[in-house]
């Protein structure tokens, strides 16, 4: 069996390993990582439910490789348990009805944290176009769109939310 | 769902992309973003025995303007270019397009090398590029040689690429100041593949290429409908029959039989393209 070496940062913590070429990104933070925020639904793109930050940047785990992460920073959900913004949509997820079975949810929460801090998503409408690559197949969006919302209310209420670092 | 097992490299530069090329054993294969490939490999569509990442290559993700042209490095991503980070040659076509292309997970890793090489008619760039007039710049293992968009995708999925071929960067002439252009994309999820893909781009008078994708093999150069709007001046609503009917002309040239619905998909996008480009 091929294997290679790898070196990179999961969550702030520096990890070595030793993968097969063809393992996911996902798969390794799974399996190798016992990190099950990250799920896996399509395992081709189109649901979301493996989205994570590479870089700082939202992509799909499924169809990332583990071994393209070499040198990398990966932050999962697991990261975000002091976060202050995702707490505030953990607690508009409970609120608002933005879960069920909960399988979507690691990545609609990664997603929607990104779609609050890059400021790219002005209205409601526009905030339906941006999750539309996050598949959900208990709520009907409808509570995690108004989840998303008011989280994204209440962080630009926060004290200092002008000036303060995201 | 998992890959078939291959071996793996990532290249530092172009020439050691293509040694590793050179150097395997069985087929090998470049990925880019990964964005295509990726679901290929865990469907097993794809089998190789050798990936060849170029996603380390940094001359692969640089953008900048040369004259009148703005050069991609084929590693430039479909979020890059919708953030507005990069020159533009387009005019705000392109990162209007780039904001409905996928999801954003997807485009901070899919790019626009990749997309071309791909080479699906129903995909942004290959259309997108095609209408903006833009030339691919390659580089192999017998040297390097420039192929206009519209040579270089031969069908289906096809291109004229050789499989040790790398592309290498992208260079579109950059629009003038009255130019004009309109884009329609029809999709039932916003980010899905279209089902309708038009571009209409008046680079000035009665200069005009209007491209259609998803009705052909290959993003089709509407040569009449293109003739049509390069002959009025501004857009009338009744003009609609005659881009209808130079469609039809366009289609049966190409050899392309649609059936009515489809036929009024490409019509309307064909239309509202159009209509945004003169009004
Ligand atoms: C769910 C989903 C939805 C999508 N929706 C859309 C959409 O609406 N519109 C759209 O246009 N696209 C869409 N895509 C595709 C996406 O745009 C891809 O990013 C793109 O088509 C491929 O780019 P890549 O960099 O990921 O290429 P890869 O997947 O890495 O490679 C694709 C192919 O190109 C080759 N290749 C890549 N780069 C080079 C190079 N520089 N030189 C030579 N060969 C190269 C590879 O060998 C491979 O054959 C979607 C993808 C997914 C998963
Ligand atoms: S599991 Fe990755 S997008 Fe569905
Ligand atoms: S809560 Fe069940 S899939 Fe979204």
């Amino acid at each position: 069996m091929i294997r290679r070496e790898i070196a990179l940062e999961v969550n702030g913590r520096s990890v070595h390993a030793s993968v097969e070429p063809r393992q996911s990104l996902a798969d390794y933070l799974r399996d190798g990582l016992d990190l099950t925020a990250t799920h896996l639904g399509c395992e081709h793109g189109v649901c979301g439910a493996c989205t994570l930050l590479l870089d700082g940047e939202p992509v799909r785990g499924c169809i990332t490789l583990a071994v393209a992460a070499e040198g990398r920073r990966v932050d999962t959900l697991e990261a975000f348990d002091e976060d202050p913004l995702m707490n505030l949509l953990r607690q508009a997820f409970s609120e608002h009805h933005g879960l069920q079975c909960g399988f979507c949810t690691p990545g609609m929460l990664l997603m929607a944290r990104d779609i609050i801090l890059s400021d790219r998503v002005a209205s409601d409408a526009e905030l339906r176009v941006a999750l539309s690559g996050n598949i959900c197949r208990c709520t009907g969006y409808a509570g995690i769109l108004r989840a998303i919302s008011a989280a994204r209310e209440a962080w630009q209420a926060r004290p200092h939310a002008a000036t303060g670092p995201a | 769902m998992k890959p078939a097992p291959f071996d793996y490299a990532a290249a530092r530069d172009l020439d050691h992309a293509l040694a590793l090329f050179g150097e395997a054993e069985g087929e090998a294969k470049y990925i880019a973003g990964g964005q295509t490939l990726g679901p290929m490999l865990n469907l097993r569509l794809s089998q190789p025995d050798r990936l060849i990442d170029l996603g380390r290559i940094d001359a692969l993700r640089d953008a900048r303007s040369e004259g009148d042209r703005v050069v991609f490095g084929a590693g430039v991503r479909h979020a890059e270019i919708e953030d507005g980070l990069l020159p533009d040659p387009s005019g705000g076509l392109m990162p209007q397009a780039a904001a409905r292309l996928a999801y954003r997970a997807i485009r901070n890793r899919g790019t626009l090398g990749g997309s071309l090489v791909h080479a699906d008619p129903a995909a942004e760039w290959p259309n997108i590029l095609l209408a903006l007039d833009a030339t691919v710049h390659l580089r192999g293992l017998a040297g390097a040689r420039e192929v206009r968009l519209g040579d270089f995708q031969l069908g289906y999925l096809t291109t004229d690429l050789a499989p040790d071929e790398i592309v290498a960067s992208i260079s579109i002439p950059v629009l003038g100041p009255t130019a004009r252009w309109g884009y329609h994309k029809l999709c039932r999820q916003p980010g899905e593949f279209a089902q309708s893909l038009a571009v209409t781009v008046v680079f000035g008078p009665g200069r005009v290429r209007c491209v259609l994708g998803c009705a052909g093999p290959v993003p089709l150069l509407l040569k009449a409908v293109s003739a049509l709007a390069g002959g009025v001046s501004g857009w009338r609503d009744d003009v609609r029959t005659e881009i209808a009917a130079a469609l039809e002309t366009d289609l049966s040239a190409a050899g392309i039989a649609v059936d009515a619905v489809d036929l009024r998909a490409h019509a309307a996008t064909v239309a509202r393209s159009m209509k945004d480009a003169l009004a």
